[in-house]
């Protein structure tokens, strides 16, 4: 159905990404310093991709995706970037225009589905509020599509449903209400913020599906945050690392996980348990992802990097591109198998 | 959206199993609570009927004075019929005068209640949305507020200004504004970190719609309680101002001015203080008993 929708003018440069963000920098007000929390950020996803973007806590990832949709409100502040999403400047677009845009053309969900439902209104009026917010429905209609989504997110028993308050919602049904919200309007991009940390394993997987199948009707392009490698294995087309405020390498999954190029993604790699290798004891990079307030010159990944020299102190490591679809960003990469 | 949420209320019962609802404080003396709250409302609702259409069955003007007819008991000590609550100094009827008291008594308090609620929420909003220096001009004010006694501020107010039915509702009002104030912006606050005013916002709603359908219905329920424990309190405000003399002014009378009249008299008749006495007992004691019925009802959570 969306297929039909999109315009002429997108499939034919379907090379073009739909969402592209350019040299994104955030810095959040303190009273005594500012803190460059995104730096340089650039990330790109064309439709029916799906963008895994990964990183430990306070690595800017939902940050970056916040910023682009200007919800950060009172805590940050662009310095400078675009955020290009279909060949317009997200950035430039104004407030007003940007209402239009978020929950139409682009969704978002996040982390904890049981804080992200208004837990005074039913599901089903918070489904329709997202319904209507944004198309011209009759009640009937809006009734009718939003028993329609909630049976498209997998939840059974919709009509019932419908009328339910979220804290009668188990953690999962709340994530696929949520998410039956964001695709009201059938988007053209969806950001998930960590949609699955707060879900049971088995839950996980079951949202995890739930997203790619959505993505593929639709025709969605997708961007999900996460710090947990194996929802990205399991989800992502592409992968972005990001470290410290900054995205340090950019590759297919597979051969992200086939062989690394930083040596950050290489220790993020060795930190997973795997079923095919029998390992006594996991390594861990050492030390703490720092603070902002603790960023260093150069490379941000020099203090807890075994490769660091005098050229990772002195400037910003630049990336290099390995190949049309590889970058990294470190002096001394690891050599490509 | 009213199917919807009859709805719900069907559901709600087999789904509240889950949680056990706090028990209100009724409930914790071992009462039942539901007569209780049901006699409190009854009794509110015969107020306000009172209070509304009490002109019509009312025996005597509350004026009207009978000089050879003093200090009449009520027809339960002795009295007559012609007199059921008997007549006050200046043989006035005093069930005549309770009845027209009330009707002023309700109407100070409810407006008052009203202006105090909606002043103050409004203002808690604004600190909590503006910040900076609006939030803290506001909040200044509110600890001044807080920090005047409020019955001085009410008796200098009137003594300047002059007394007028308008201006003692008005200051009844502003009696309070500073605890809805307070309540709501850190409600406001606590409610705008929540994920799901982040979640709207990222469907695109606006600012105004944001707090119109989410966060206020989020805080109304804690912002009527507050209002249901103030009222009483703005009634004895405009009965204490009344009694102290600069409330509500002759031939206009108030429960708190009757009251106050009765006072002179408690020895020698003591019903003229008594029966205003009751009516503001049984009225405050009843909101405050459906005030706390609403809060659990109000909060889905607990159903």
């Amino acid at each position: 159905m969306s297929k039909t929708k999109t315009s002429p003018s997108i499939t034919s440069k379907t090379s073009s990404p739909l969402f592209e963000v350019k040299d994104l920098s955030v810095v959040f007000d303190t009273p005594d310093v500012t803190l460059e929390v995104v730096d340089k950020v650039s990330l790109k996803v064309s439709a029916g991709r799906t963008l895994g973007l990964v990183g430990e806590s306070g690595s800017g990832k939902s940050v970056t995706c916040l910023a682009a949709l200007g919800l950060l409100a009172a805590r940050g502040r662009v310095t400078s970037g675009e955020v290009m999403f279909n060949g317009k400047d997200l950035l430039k677009v104004g407030e007003v225009q940007m209402s239009k845009l978020r929950g139409c053309e682009v969704a978002m969900i996040f982390q904890d589905p049981m804080m992200s439902l208004n837990p005074v209104r039913t599901i089903g009026w918070q489904i329709s509020e997202a319904l209507l917010l944004h198309q011209n429905l009759s009640r009937d209609a809006t009734y009718k599509r939003a028993l329609e989504l909630l049976d498209m997110v997998g939840i059974p028993n919709a009509k019932t449903r419908f009328g339910e308050y979220p804290h009668q919602f188990s953690g999962g049904m709340s994530q696929r209400a949520m998410i039956a919200m964001a695709i009201a309007c059938e988007p053209k991009l969806l950001i998930a913020d960590e949609p699955t940390t707060a879900l049971d394993v088995t839950i996980q997987a079951q949202i995890l599906e739930l997203l790619s199948d959505l993505k593929k009707e639709l025709n969605m392009a997708m961007i999900l945050i996460t710090h947990d490698l194996g929802v990205i294995a399991e989800a992502a087309d592409d992968v972005a690392v990001m470290y410290a405020g900054r995205v340090v390498e950019e590759a297919p999954v597979l051969e992200l996980f086939d062989a690394p190029l930083h040596h950050y993604t290489q220790g993020l790699l060795n930190s997973l348990p795997r079923v095919d290798l029998k390992v006594e004891r996991l390594s861990a990079i050492e030390g703490a992802a720092p603070p902002p307030q603790e960023f260093v010159q150069g490379c941000r990944f020099q203090l807890r990097c075994g490769y660091c020299d005098d050229a990772c102190t002195g400037a910003r490591p630049i990336f290099s591109q390995v190949s049309d679809t590889r970058r990294v960003a470190c002096q001394h990469p690891m050599s490509a198998k | 959206m009213s199917g919807a949420n009859m709805n719900a209320n069907q559901t709600g019962s087999t789904a509240g199993q889950k949680q056990k609802p706090r028990p209100s404080f009724i409930k914790r003396w071992g009462l039942t609570g539901e007569w209780l709250v049901s006699a409190a409302m009854i009794y509110i609702a015969i107020i306000l009927f009172i209070a509304v259409f009490g002109f019509l069955f009312q025996p005597y003007p509350h004026t009207q004075q009978d000089l050879f007819n003093q200090l009449q008991p009520p027809v339960f000590m002795g009295g007559t019929w012609a007199n059921i609550l008997g007549t006050d100094d200046l043989g006035r009827d005093v069930l005549s005068r309770l009845i027209k008291g009330l009707q002023l008594s309700v109407l100070i308090g409810v407006i008052g209640t009203a202006i105090g609620a909606v002043l103050g929420s409004l203002l808690g909003i604004v600190a909590a949305h503006f910040r900076g220096w609006v939030e803290e001009v506001l909040m200044m004010l509110v600890d001044v507020q807080v920090s005047l006694p409020f019955i001085i501020f009410a008796l200098a107010v009137l003594a300047f200004v002059g007394n007028s039915l308008t201006i003692l509702i008005i200051v009844v009002g502003i009696d309070g504004w500073e605890r809805y104030a307070r309540l709501s912006r850190s409600m406001v606050l606590s409610a705008n970190q929540k994920d799901y005013v982040l979640a709207v916002r990222s469907l695109g709603l606006s600012n105004f719609k944001i707090y119109q359908r989410h966060v206020l219905p989020n805080i109304m329920g804690t912002l009527i309680v507050q209002a249901t424990i103030n009222l009483p309190g703005v009634i004895l405000l405009e009965s204490t101002l009344s009694f102290l003399g600069l409330g509500v002014q002759p031939p206009l009378t108030s429960l708190g001015q009757i009251l106050g009249v009765g006072r002179d008299y408690l020895i020698l008749a003591p019903w003229i203080a008594v029966a205003p006495g009751m009516v503001i007992f049984f009225l405050t004691l009843s909101i405050a008993i459906v005030g706390d019925w609403l809060r659990d009802r109000l909060d889905p959570t607990l159903q």
